[in-house]
């Protein structure tokens, strides 16, 4: 039994259906009767009395095909669990800690009670904010990725409506939370639930239950459990599971009201009245995912030219042509569709969303493409947007700059592919690219695309060493290190950074690492990265640079690499590769150097 | 379905327990899975299920089966 499969199947709404489904999760599991995609340890450690979570989480996260592990803290012990390094905690081991610490634990008595003269709010900050900064650190030292939830605004107050103005608990708990969204920003293993806005969009007074509380101490209604736990797996589904990239869109009746090929460009809903607003609104929507870095396509059944007129000349038309990676116009099948599109932007179909307001399209790709997600789109188009937001399939933990552009990237590589089936040659087609490179050495502005970078590149990667953002950082500062960037542009549009070259400087000049991005191979960036290198190392009164080539399954495309670059074998056993600086290594022709 | 056996079906649901275990006298003492926890997970969905709200002496004075019949019959819920 698939763990998706059984959730889909299940009732899981209230708190004892959740109770039940764990327990048939739990009985599969030891019969070895159940398959998931990813078995996880995590640890929920709260403040408060959150009887039900770990039922509730084990539910949410069995939607993302993950089985959890769960360790719940006991009732008010989250500092003796997270401080003494020896506690069951710790000897659980957990990838993941949720952090839940609520306001009416840490402020005590000042809760009910912040306007008394005696009380020194400012200090209650302080030291709040020490206390949640000394568990942060423990955990993310750790290596433990940890998400800590803000603390929520209280509404009770004695002052009534002076207390928003006053420098009450109000803003010392408002800025304690500003504090830690900064924080999040400098620990790359620190992430931000925001639980002050879940219950303001659940209802501060709707989600606290008096009854609940006094009688056994609980801070959150039972049956808003599970949208709590909703909420907390949309970060193990961004730590574990890879988003969709593309979202791939019909015409008639999605991006515009009515049918084109019926009503002509003056006769669709779409601009200022109130149906067409809500066209327009849906693609400014669209349009903003796209600039975030979600690749756009267009499956449609319509004559092509009456399509693309009123994607190119409608007035209110926010995507144009040029938003989109693909477009396939045209009478065939939407799994055909699907399929040429794919290959066409050398994506996977399991990376796509298919939008389409005809169910009978979206059953035939659900039957036949079962890999791609098919929204099930409302039959009032009032709520397009809505149903696209609440998707939560494009949630990722941070966007570096490469990936805000990856739509629009995808986007200009369609015209690339324009120039290039009209170019003679290769050569040719490299020179008509005007490409333009930026070397950077130790920039410390980088680190996360650095990073990034030597986590993701699997092909043209010489030796797939992997470093966290701390390790880059370190090789920045170390003076026997040099991290070597490549900023690569053409003149479609930029490919932010995509080359990379950590060099050894310590005994001899070793190429710790060497790679592009796949986004830039067959463009003779290697040989610019190489000859950048190659001076420096000169300058530095280097002769010779060792490269070494670590085989994987993946990396075959870097195989030849260093031969065609000018190295010759080495006999050594880690550093096989020699290149000989007494020559000059001149730089590729058809790329311009920038400073 | 009768005011009983809806009242029964989700104590059992909530209890993970067969229907056929649950009278009367069904309390704390005498079923394991009737902790504190279950209890109150029992007063939301009553309250979900009976359209009622329970004060908080009502959800103290619960011992057994028969005083959440009783609590019950007095929102004129009947259970003859």
């Amino acid at each position: 039994m698939d763990l998706t499969d059984l959730y889909n199947k299940s009732k899981t709404c209230s708190i004892s259906d959740q109770v039940s489904f764990s327990r048939q999760v739990d009985d599969l599991n030891k019969k070895r009767e159940l398959s998931f995609a990813l078995e996880k340890r995590i640890a929920f450690v709260s403040s408060s009395t959150m009887n039900g979570i770990k039922e509730s989480l084990l539910s949410q996260c069995s939607k993302h095909n993950i089985l959890l592990d769960i360790f719940v803290t006991e009732y008010n012990q989250f500092a003796q669990a997270v401080l003494d390094q020896s506690s069951e905690l710790y000897a659980f081991d957990p990838e993941v800690v949720f952090l839940h610490l609520d306001t009416r634990t840490l402020a005590g008595d000042l809760f009910l009670n912040s306007n008394n003269t005696n009380f020194h709010i400012d200090e209650w900050e302080k030291e709040t904010i020490s206390l949640m900064s000394t568990l942060i650190s423990i955990l993310t030292k750790r290596g433990i990725k940890t998400v800590i939830s803000s603390l929520e605004v209280p509404h009770i107050s004695s002052l009534g409506i002076l207390e928003s103005s006053s420098n009450g608990l109000r803003q010392s708990v408002r800025r304690i939370n500003l504090d830690l969204m900064t924080q999040c920003n400098d620990n790359e293993y620190l992430f931000l639930f925001d639980y002050d806005l879940f219950l303001g969009k659940i209802g501060k007074i709707q989600s606290f239950d008096e009854r609940l509380y006094y009688l056994a101490d609980m801070r959150l209604k039972p049956s808003y459990l599970s949208e709590f736990a909703a909420d907390l797996s949309l970060y193990m589904k961004a730590f574990y599971v890879t988003p969709k990239k593309c979202l791939v869109l019909d015409l008639d009746n999605t991006l515009w009201g009515g049918v084109i090929g019926e009503s002509g460009l003056d006769g669709i809903q779409l601009g200022p009245d109130p149906k067409g607003r809500s066209f327009m609104e849906f693609q400014q929507y669209i349009l903003s995912l796209h600039n975030r870095g979600i690749i756009l396509a267009i499956n449609s059944k319509n004559n092509y030219d009456e399509a693309i007129n009123a994607i190119n000349n409608h007035p209110h038309m926010v995507l144009r042509e040029e938003n989109f990676a693909a477009i396939e116009i045209n009478w065939d099948d939407k799994v055909k569709n699907l399929k040429s599109l794919a290959s066409e932007m050398n994506i996977g179909l399991d990376s796509m969303v298919f939008v389409d307001d005809d169910e009978y399209n979206r059953e035939m790709v659900k039957e036949f493409l079962p890999e791609v997600l098919v929204v099930d789109m409302p039959k009032d188009f009032s709520m397009y947007l809505s149903t696209i937001d609440s998707l939560d399939c494009f949630v990722t933990l941070n966007l570096t700059k490469e990936d805000l552009k990856k739509g629009i990237m995808y986007a200009e590589e369609k015209q690339r592919k324009t120039l290039k089936e009209s170019s003679t040659n290769l050569t040719n087609y490299l020179n008509l690219l005007q490409m333009k490179g930026v070397f950077k050495v130790d920039d410390n502005q980088n680190i996360k695309r650095i990073s990034q970078l030597t986590q993701k590149t699997n092909q043209f990667n010489m030796t797939t060493k992997r470093y966290s953002e701390q390790q880059i950082e370190d090789f920045i500062l170390d003076d026997n290190y040099h991290v070597i960037t490549l900023d690569l542009s053409d003149k479609f549009g930029d490919y932010g950074t995509t080359g990379l070259a950590i060099v050894d400087c310590e005994l001899e000049y070793r190429l710790d690492t060497f790679l592009l991005s796949c986004r830039i191979l067959g463009r003779n960036a290697e040989n610019a990265l190489m000859s950048e290198i190659a001076s420096l190392i000169k300058n530095k009164g280097g002769k010779v640079l060792l490269g070494s080539f670590i085989e994987t399954d993946r990396n075959q495309v870097a195989r030849d690499a260093f031969e065609k670059l000018g190295f010759d074998k080495n006999d050594d056993r880690v550093y096989n590769w020699k290149l000989s600086l007494e020559r000059s290594y001149s730089f590729p022709d058809c790329i311009e150097r920038v400073d | 379905m009768e005011n009983k056996e809806k009242l029964y079906h989700l104590i059992s649901h909530v209890l993970g327990i067969d229907v056929t275990e649950i009278n009367e006298e069904t309390s704390p003492e005498n079923t394991q899975s009737w902790d504190s926890f279950n209890a109150l997970v029992m007063v939301t969905e009553l309250e979900e299920c009976f359209n009622v709200t329970f004060t908080m002496d009502e959800i103290e004075s619960v011992r057994n089966v028969r005083d959440i019949i009783e609590v019950l019959s007095s929102y004129a819920i009947s259970f003859d």
